[in-house]
């Protein structure tokens, strides 16, 4: 152990180590970013310069005298660290250390200290000089960078759905994530140092793929492709990669960054999609077909049927019974129905493929048409009708009128037993969108039934007491639905009927 | 023969396969007390070989035109919609009157036919006696109220 207080040797010794470097000191004076300084052979300072009262905050003339183990914080003090470390740069000529020094104001810095011990011309040790440099800026960016990289590293290791690795420069696997781990089957020790193609089949590799992707890659900054997959079991899965190039701040390409997604279900979602909209298109095709087909050869029999029994009351009405003119008065009836019921569907089916257009509507407007529609077709009916002013909506006007049509001409049709029949057509606002409403005081019908309205050929009156083909709700409800709407109906038989319905989206 | 010399004859020729339907137009054009002489041709490749003068009808003079053809839409060979273009692709034809007689109100041949130039599109009803009527309307319109194109042409 070297005393800790021999002044009166100090300044002896520091004569002796100024001395020959009045130069030295000047030099020395000049360096702010290090703090340079001397001291006696037994660890006292002798010489202070401007750095190490930038770093240190001591004066010249306090610390002069003063041992360098104050320098320290208490733990390496107890430890002895001071007297170990001049120890060795006495024995060693030189000794490098890194850690907490202790400014004047008691706070720590993180310094890089080399001592070098100083000999007189025989050799013998006179003291030694100390370059301290403050290193807590370096030191805490560092630690942020360390930090950083800890986070990003937990990150990426802690992605399960996508393997995120690096290969080098040459593909082979210099890291791996648990993503990988879970995606391709290998374990970190088994794959980093293998090269990355043994994720391909054999086909990619026999083309030659797995360099493509790394040669364009390192062409074009980052490269992606889609295709099958080899697991570490030899299963194959459908990928979505995407490779980057990894370079240096000068442009040195250090390796690639590869992230793998397993889009197996996605691809067979996609697949899925696409077989079910072809088997749709060519469901509508046929549909189209066979619309087309009933459009032009349904009619023709009907067309013979009526036809041929006029032409047998017209030409052998004399030898007809009154009983077969009723039979073929019934055929023309059942051909007129028929005929009908052919227009029916074929509306109904036009609906169903029709394109849906956008376009604002008024369907105020469209109300008040139809209803004089109405009055021309039965100018006798005393029907009382109101319509809200400013009912707007927005869909394929052509549909929207034709389903205006069959609820209006529906209450039309079932007010006709009431002495004056009363028809609203009028809007509630729930939300957002508008819920409309076309009520009349007509027959109505018992709700036990009310699910069976708006399927095609669905009839709750008979032809006798109503005629009609029981498809206007049904076209209605298509309409509706097509617009993504909804239409419910509230009845009372004797009370009269109420369809609410939306169409999606107000304009 | 001289092309672009066409001589209108008072023929009506209605161009369908369906017997029962072909009956029918005879029986409602006699009901509706039409004179014109009704030709009637089974096919579209009939209807062709008949106004071009060709196969079986090939000793026809083709100058003579029908004053209007009724033709039907859904034929067998040939469609109504290829007579149609057939007709309006010749000089010797270009003119010629040509109505729809048809069970079909599909957007589709409606649109065929009128951007084909088809003079008329009328849809056969179910019921004979509106059948009748439109035979009726169709006759005295094509035979009394129209004029038909004139003879020489460019």
């Amino acid at each position: 152990m070297i005393p800790k207080d021999r002044k009166h040797e100090g300044v002896a010794a520091a004569h002796r180590l100024r001395d020959p470097g009045h130069d030295f000191q000047t030099l020395a004076d000049s360096v702010k970013d290090y703090a340079i300084f001397t001291l006696d052979a037994g660890g006292h300072v002798m010489s202070w310069n401007t750095g190490a009262r930038e770093i240190k905050g001591y004066g010249e003339l306090e610390i002069l005298g003063k041992h360098c183990s104050q320098f320290y914080p208490p733990e390496d003090r107890e430890a002895g660290k001071p007297e170990a470390l001049l120890e060795t740069a006495a024995r060693a000529g030189r000794v490098e250390d890194e850690g907490w020094r202790v400014r004047k104001d008691g706070t720590r810095f993180w310094a890089d200290v080399v001592i070098s011990s100083l000999h007189d011309h025989a050799g013998e040790l006179i003291g030694f000089l100390k370059v301290t440099r403050d290193l807590t800026a370096r030191r805490e960016a560092e630690e942020r960078l360390r930090q950083s990289e800890l986070r990003l590293r937990l990150l990426v290791d802690s992605v399960k759905d996508y393997a995120i690795f690096m290969v080098d420069t040459r593909g082979q696997v210099i890291s791996w994530n648990r993503g990988a781990e879970r995606l391709k089957g290998y374990q970190p020790n088994e794959v980093i140092g293998k090269h990355f193609s043994i994720f391909y089949t054999a086909e990619d590799r026999a083309e030659g793929k797995p360099a493509q992707i790394l040669a364009l890659a390192a062409a074009e900054g980052r490269a992606e492709d889609e295709g099958w997959r080899v697991r570490q079991d030899g299963s194959v899965f459908w990928a979505d990669v995407s490779m980057s190039a990894v370079r240096d701040e000068r442009g040195h390409l250090l390796g690639f960054a590869k992230v793998t997604r397993d889009s197996s279900e996605r691809r067979r979602t996609d697949r899925e999609l696409i077989s079910r909209s072809a088997q749709l298109s060519a469901a509508n095709q046929e549909l189209e077909t066979f619309s087309y087909s009933v459009s032009h050869d349904l009619r023709a029999p009907l067309r013979g049927m009526d036809g041929f029994s006029k032409a047998l009351l017209r030409d052998y009405s004399e030898q007809l019974p009154p009983q077969a003119r009723n039979y073929l008065e019934r055929i023309h009836r059942a051909a007129e129905r028929m005929s009908e019921l052919i227009d029916d569907l074929l509306e109904l089916s036009r609906i169903t493929r029709a394109e849906i257009r956008g376009e604002p509507i008024d369907l105020t407007a469209l109300a008040h048409e139809t209803v004089s529609d109405l009055r021309k077709i039965n100018p006798d009916r005393n029907v009382n009708v109101t319509v809200q002013p400013g009912l707007k909506t927005s869909g394929d006007r052509r549909l929207i009128q034709a389903m205006l049509e069959n609820l209006i001409g529906n209450a039309w049709k079932f007010t006709a037993k009431q002495p004056v029949g009363r028809i609203e057509v009028g809007a509630v606002r729930s939300h957002h969108d508008p819920e409309f409403f076309v009520r009349d005081n007509g027959v109505g019908f018992d709700m036990a039934y009310a699910d069976k309205l708006f399927m095609p050929f669905q009839r709750l009156h008979t032809g006798t007491e109503f005629e009609g083909t029981g498809i206007g709700l049904a076209t209605a409800y298509r309409i509706i639905s097509r617009h993504g709407g909804r239409i419910r109906v509230e009845s009372e038989p004797e009370k009269g009927t109420t369809f609410w319905f939306t169409l999606g989206a107000s304009p | 023969m001289t092309r672009g010399i066409r001589k209108v004859t008072s023929v009506t020729l209605l161009v369908e396969d369906n017997e029962d339907d072909a009956d029918l137009t005879a029986m409602a054009f006699g009901d509706a007390k039409i004179a014109n002489p009704l030709v009637r041709v089974r096919d579209g490749q009939e209807a062709i070989d008949f106004l071009f003068a060709r196969g079986s009808y090939a000793h026809r003079d083709p100058s003579e035109l029908p004053l209007v053809v009724l033709l039907d839409l859904k034929l067998p060979k040939l469609s109504g919609i290829d007579v149609l273009r057939a007709i309006r692709g010749d000089r010797q034809t270009c003119r010629l009157p040509v109505v729809i007689l048809t069970s079909s109100i599909e957007e589709r041949d409606r649109l065929g036919c009128y951007d084909l130039h088809c003079n008329s599109y009328v849809r056969k009803p179910v019921d004979y006696d509106q059948f009748v009527a439109a035979c009726r309307g169709l006759g005295v319109y094509w035979t009394s109220i129209n004029t038909p194109p004139p003879e020489v042409g460019s």
